[in-house]
């Protein structure tokens, strides 16, 4: 299978996916941290349970989106018995193709519908 | 630690042991992060509702995942090994199957609801009728008064002649008190049920009609409705059309409110009244029993000292329609449970050698982080798969297994058909695979968790414990097996035995058929003259050597009448059966007389009382030859004079022997069944017979057309079927163990080729080793064998609900079955121990 058929085999990404791999973009986190972070950006629209939330990581890893890292990159915040996970190169191409997959789509709704800001 | 935090990590035990292994903290740190925010019960409440609902939705998605890859995992294993997959497959399906198939016997009988309001309120009175005879007024008038029954229906049924179009058919009617479809809540789907004392005598002639007769007779036209129906020449309108399936009782046709007018309807047989009643609300079974016996020995103060099998009783309706089935399909049942018992043993054995096989894969997994609980996730996936594809496939021996009982074993309504198709009989399946795969996979779990603790390498003590844990499988199997061996020798010999008894009448060269004169000018006096012409029309076919008739043939009905009778007056009154029949009846039946003579042709003419006995009542009173010319009395009957002894028939087949019996000439008969002699085989001469016969009027129906061949297979058609059944139990039962004993004497001998080498080396010669290996075989199979030895002789009277008389043959039987499995077992631990005899010392020692 070639690069391309196996990222796209895995679109469109569930969005607890899609917020994971936007998380860590920025850097390492700690599934905690994922949490707080994906509450955040989606004003507590995606509150990510332990189970669903380790379950997404689980099967990530076995897609090879993520992996385990050993670095604790913030150490006087935090506490080194946490499991930090990082995104691969294959994650990031991913995660690009899904943006790029979001753009189209916005761009088509925007030709449909017309565009209008947030309220 | 808190108690939240506590309960959570209790929760966190409801996933896959891999999530758990891989996740278990990260998940657990998660919720106490979540916990430290809390503030307030109403903080706790919102977190515990989004922790289950996190729980509900990722519990299933983390199984599914986990489970296929088990799946995946068990499907590459059994690819590397075909056979003994495809072996352990099919002991699995048949023993399931068998089960599964048996159950729905059981479910049927049983468990389903039967087709009436409130079904398990309804009681039938054994030998007993509340107003003891079929009385109107007096049957009503106890139905509002009584202590226990809140209503109760009076019923008897019988087949009579219904008239068609273009020919007299065969039909069986019930004739019942005007209660009877509103007390078992059936409605008719078009017209009505009998109405308020439509049943008084000399009331109005209605009746219901089969849903499937309605069909077949008006195509299913409403308008069948106030058409006209003559049962034995009676006239009936028809008021109502019985819902689709109902045929009770006895797979009832049509139904007529004239239970209480025995002349309305002219009876062609002998007839049985029942009557069936629904408990008063609030009374307990007990309660109700008390007071029936309370009324039934009040009324008939000799029945309560009378024997089990005919003393009054009060039993569910449901138990009364399951009849003697229900006892055979328990033990059939018990049967199949010890092949399932065995054949989960025989697996465990299997997957106990392959588990040690793979035990460098358990390491490995282990080292990497495994726990004891993810190993024995992935076996047990593997058995209960195993145990799962069994039970589809089985389900199909099922199928087949239910439709060969009803072949042998009729239900008594239609609605009680066995089948598999039906929600209690798919739950059993799948508990019991699961239940199986449990069963089966215990052991090689225990045995590779054990040895993954003690993270030993390829240790003795290890395949020691293994040894152990496969000899105790195998003692169990032997026990097992020679419970079902005996079971199935003793009804295998039961069985041909039945086959070598002499009946007393023959069976190839009869055909035999039966004429029913209701509504026919022929009742009565008149059959003479049907019989007449009959004989005359039978005796130009070729090949035909005599004709007789009779009312009651052997093997023909478990009907019939009589009463008792004593001689010249005096002695013991004898229960004795009344039988009529034409002349030259035992020398065409293949009887014997004995003393005297049969009845001959102008026996039918004359009206001088006369009568002939069977040695059975004779032996009473004397021997055969002193009865001749003295007189038969009892009761009201008129004195007859005995003309001759015959040697009795034994009219229930085999498994029954001949009662006593006195034969009047028949001069005067409703209904009557022709034997038939002839040359050669009668099965292919039947038809041409039968046509003959229905040629001498077209108003007389014939039916039951069957050679004595013929009627004597139906007869041991159950009792074939049984024995059939436990002897194929009893053959994969022997094949099971066999296989086991070599499996696991097979591994022991690999197991220690270590210590065998050494003995070698210390001067032992292979004969002994493998003299020593098979003593200790023996003695294993020796304890199993008198367990099993035990076993077989305390449950061998339950064989006596398959074939009455096979319960005796159990005790000798379990000595031989004994000796067999000894011989079988002996037999596989030679063959197993094979490379014992040609181990090279140096080159085993080498080896390891």
């Amino acid at each position: 299978m070639s690069e391309r058929e196996s990222v796209d085999r895995l679109l469109p990404l569930p969005a607890a996916t899609f917020h994971i791999l936007l998380s860590l973009a920025e850097g390492e986190r700690h599934g905690y941290a994922l949490k707080r972070e994906i509450a955040q950006r989606t004003e507590r629209k995606l509150v990510l349970g332990p189970g669903v939330l380790y379950g997404a990581i689980a099967r990530m890893i076995e897609q090879g989106l993520i992996e385990e890292s050993d670095d604790r990159p913030d150490p006087h915040l935090d506490d080194e018995r946490r499991r930090y996970y990082r995104m691969t190169v294959f994650g990031r191409r991913v995660a690009q193709a899904e943006a790029a997959r979001l753009r189209e789509l916005a761009a088509l709704a925007a030709e449909r519908f017309g565009r209008r800001e947030r309220a | 630690m808190k108690l939240s935090e506590r309960l959570y990590r209790w929760l966190l035990k409801l996933y896959p042991a891999g999530f758990r292994d891989e996740f278990g903290t990260p998940l657990q740190r998660q919720f106490r992060d979540d916990y430290r925010e809390v503030a307030g019960y109403r903080d706790l409440a919102v977190l515990w509702l989004g922790t289950l609902a996190d729980l509900v939705r990722s519990l299933p998605l983390q199984t599914a995942r986990e489970f296929g890859q088990d799946a995946r995992h068990t499907l590459r294993l059994w690819r590397r090994r075909p056979l003994h997959t495809a072996f352990a497959l099919a002991v699995l399906t048949i023993a399931i199957g068998a089960n599964t198939g048996i159950f729905s016997v059981l479910n049927a009988l049983l468990l389903r609801s039967l087709p009436f309001h409130d079904p398990d309120r309804l009681a039938s009175m054994r030998f007993y009728l509340p107003t003891g005879a079929a009385d109107h007024s007096a049957f009503h008038d106890w139905r509002k008064h009584s202590t226990y029954a809140a209503d109760a229906f009076m019923f008897t049924s019988n087949e009579v002649n219904l008239e068609g179009s273009s020919e007299t058919v065969r039909t069986r009617l019930t004739e019942t008190s005007w209660n009877f479809f509103e007390m078992l809540g059936a409605r008719p789907v078009w017209g009505r049920g009998f109405t308020d004392h439509e049943d008084r005598p000399a009331g109005e002639a209605v009746a219901v009609i089969g849903h499937g007769l309605w069909h077949q007779l008006h195509g299913g036209d409403p308008a069948a409705i106030g058409s006209t129906i003559r049962l034995n020449g009676v006239p009936f309108t028809i008021v109502g059309i019985a819902p689709p399936g109902f045929d009770y009782p006895s797979g009832t046709a049509l139904w007529t409110s004239t239970v209480f007018e025995f002349q309305r309807v002219p009876k062609t047989a002998v007839s049985f009244w029942s009557a069936v009643a629904r408990l008063k609300s609030g009374l307990s079974w007990t309660q109700a029993r008390q007071s029936f016996e309370a009324e039934a020995f009040a009324r008939r103060p000799g029945s309560r000292t009378a024997p089990d099998a005919s003393r009054p009783a009060l039993i569910p309706l449901r138990e009364e329609l399951a009849g003697p089935v229900r006892q055979a399909s328990f033990v059939l049942m018990a049967g199949a449970a010890l092949l399932l018992l065995l054949a989960c043993a025989n697996v465990a054995n299997f997957l106990l050698g392959h588990t040690l096989a793979r035990e460098q894969e358990f390491l490995i997994r282990t080292a990497m982080g495994a726990s004891r609980a993810r190993l024995a996730q992935q076996l047990l996936t593997e058995t209960i798969l195993l145990a799962a594809i069994a039970a589809g496939a089985g389900l199909v021996v099922a199928g087949w297994t239910t439709s060969a009982a009803l072949a042998f074993q009729p239900v008594s309504i239609a609605s009680q058909t066995y089948s598999v198709l039906d929600w209690r009989v798919l739950a059993f399946a799948a508990s019991l695979s699961i239940a199986t795969g449990l069963l089966f996979g215990a052991a090689p779990v225990l045995s590779v968790t054990r040895r993954v603790l003690a993270f030993s390498g390829r240790t003795a003590t290890a395949g020691q414990r293994t040894i152990r844990l496969q000899s105790s499988l195998v003692l169990i199997q032997v026990a097992v097996t020679i419970v079902l061996l005996a079971g199935s020798v003793a009804l295998g010999r039961t069985f041909l035995g039945l086959l070598r008894i002499d009946n007393g009448y023959a069976l190839r060269s009869i055909a035999t058929m039966s004429v029913s004169f209701g509504g026919t000018p022929y009742m009565g006096a008149q059959s003479r003259v049907y019989y007449q012409q009959a004989v005359e029309r039978l005796r130009q076919l070729p090949n035909v050597t005599a004709i007789s008739a009779t009312q009651v043939l052997p093997l023909g009905t478990d009907a019939y009448g009589g009463g008792r009778f004593n001689i010249d007056g005096s002695g013991t009154e004898t229960l004795a059966m009344v039988v009529s029949v034409a002349p030259d009846y035992f020398a065409t039946l293949g009887g014997h007389v004995i003393a005297g003579r049969e009845f001959t042709a102008p026996d039918l003419e004359d009206t001088s009382p006369i009568a002939v006995v069977n040695e059975e009542f004779a032996r009473s009173f004397g021997d055969g030859g002193s009865m001749i010319g003295r007189m038969i009395t009892g009761g009201t009957w008129e004195p007859r004079r005995i003309v001759g002894v015959v040697r009795g028939m034994r009219d229930g087949g085999p498994l029954y022997a001949p009662t006593p019996q006195i034969f009047w000439p028949s001069r005067s008969a409703r209904a009557m069944t022709f034997v038939v002699k002839v040359n050669g085989d009668a099965a292919a001469q039947l038809a041409r017979i039968r046509d003959a016969l229905a040629s001498v009027d077209a108003r007389v129906p014939v039916f039951n057309a069957r050679t004595m061949q013929q009627r004597l297979r139906e007869r041991l058609s159950r009792p074939r079927f049984y024995a059939t059944a436990v002897i194929f139990f009893g053959g994969l039962a022997l094949l099971l163990s066999i296989i086991g004993v070599y499996g696991v004497v097979s591994y022991a001998c690999g197991e220690r080729l270590r210590e065998l080498g050494i003995r070698l080396a210390l001067g032992t010669t292979p004969t002994r080793l493998r003299g020593r290996l098979m003593s200790r075989m023996a003695m294993l199979v020796g304890v199993g064998a008198i367990a099993g030895g035990a076993a077989a002789s305390a449950g061998g009277h339950y064989l006596r609900n398959l074939i009455p008389g096979a319960e005796s043959a159990m005790a000798m039987t379990a000595v031989a079955a004994i000796g067999g499995t000894l011989l079988v077992a002996s037999l596989a631990t030679w063959m197993a121990t094979r490379r014992v005899a040609h181990l090279d010392v140096m080159q085993t020692l080498r080896s390891e």
